[in-house]
């Protein structure tokens, strides 16, 4: 078997072929190493382009979501205003009617009372009336004519009997002056706490 | 060793370590590449969100609007819990005169 043997040419063309190589390899390795700083300043940027756009995103988004919360706020306080209004118009109504019908069933029942006799008028801590005759009924008293003359009892000073309150509705409990005070404190304005 | 066998071998291993250092920058370039492309994504992704709310323009008219609307909110928020505590206890005396008020009616001849 022959051994094999360089010539002069193949070593020639071996070295030339190495050093071809060598220069590639370091062309190609500074070029990779040019790529490499040009996308890390790309990198770089398009990371503060990233953060700078998420900043603005995050500035905007929280603007928006707090005008939604305030936006959301001022349905509900509406929504809630308009029931009370619902709410105010169906008792005024239903406050206003009975008003009316008791001020209407009140007066009836007093001017139907007019020359109404009573033959013994028994009264608390005073002598009683004998024969008393009414003959006028205003909102807290009671005007008698009686055997004795004219005797006018008030509910206040406790002269006039409590069922005569209850009878023709009179004095600061009356039932139509409730009734008409309910009706004055809905058309004033609510107290703030 | 002859000495071209070993100059071969030389070669040979310059060769494979300088390989290896290639691709180690190309692994590099390659991550670089991939977190750039990530982040320009991400921008985009911002801008169009940054458009669906009206724009880096309407930041300072949403903050206008919300002025004016806590402005607007602002008494409101007084008005209700009061109205809301006078119709309650107006409702209350009510619902305690109504009955007094129809036995009252019902009592009178008609």
């Amino acid at each position: 078997m022959s051994e094999f043997r360089f010539s002069t040419f193949l070593k020639a063309l071996l070295l030339f072929a190495a050093v071809l190589g060598g220069f590639d390899y370091l062309s190609k390795f500074d070029k990779l190493k040019t790529e490499l700083a040009e996308l890390k300043t790309q990198a770089e940027t398009a990371r503060e382009n990233a953060e700078l756009c998420r900043q603005d995103w995050t500035e905007i988004k929280t603007a928006k979501d707090k005008l939604d919360q305030v936006e959301a706020r001022m349905a509900e306080i509406i929504r809630q205003r308009d029931l009370l209004d619902a709410k105010e118009r169906k008792l005024s109504g239903e406050i206003k009617y009975l008003a009316d019908s008791m001020t209407v069933a009140v007066e009836k029942t007093r001017l139907s009372a007019i020359g109404t006799v009573i033959p013994e008028l028994r009264l608390p801590g005073r002598p009683a009336l004998l024969n008393a005759k009414i003959f006028k009924i205003n909102e807290d008293s009671i005007s008698f004519l009686h055997e004795d003359g004219v005797a006018n009892l008030h509910l206040n000073s406790d002269e006039l009997p409590m069922e005569f309150a209850q009878k023709y509705d009179l004095g600061p409990k009356s039932i139509h002056k409730g009734l008409q005070g309910l009706m004055n404190g809905l058309s004033a304005p609510a107290a703030s706490k | 060793m002859k000495p071209p066998l070993f100059f071969c071998c030389l070669v040979l291993c310059l060769a494979g370590t300088s390989c290896e250092r290639q691709e180690d920058l190309k692994r590099e370039i390659a991550a670089l590449d991939a977190s750039f492309k990530k982040d320009e994504a991400a921008a985009r992704q911002y801008e169009k969100d940054i458009a669906a709310l009206g724009g880096k323009e309407s930041l300072k008219r949403i903050v206008e609007q919300t002025q004016s609307k806590e402005a607007q909110l602002r008494p409101l928020e007084f008005v209700n819990a009061p109205r809301e505590r006078k119709l309650s206890a107006i409702e209350a005396d009510f619902a305690k005169l109504k009955p007094a008020a129809e036995a009252f009616k019902a009592a009178q001849p008609k």
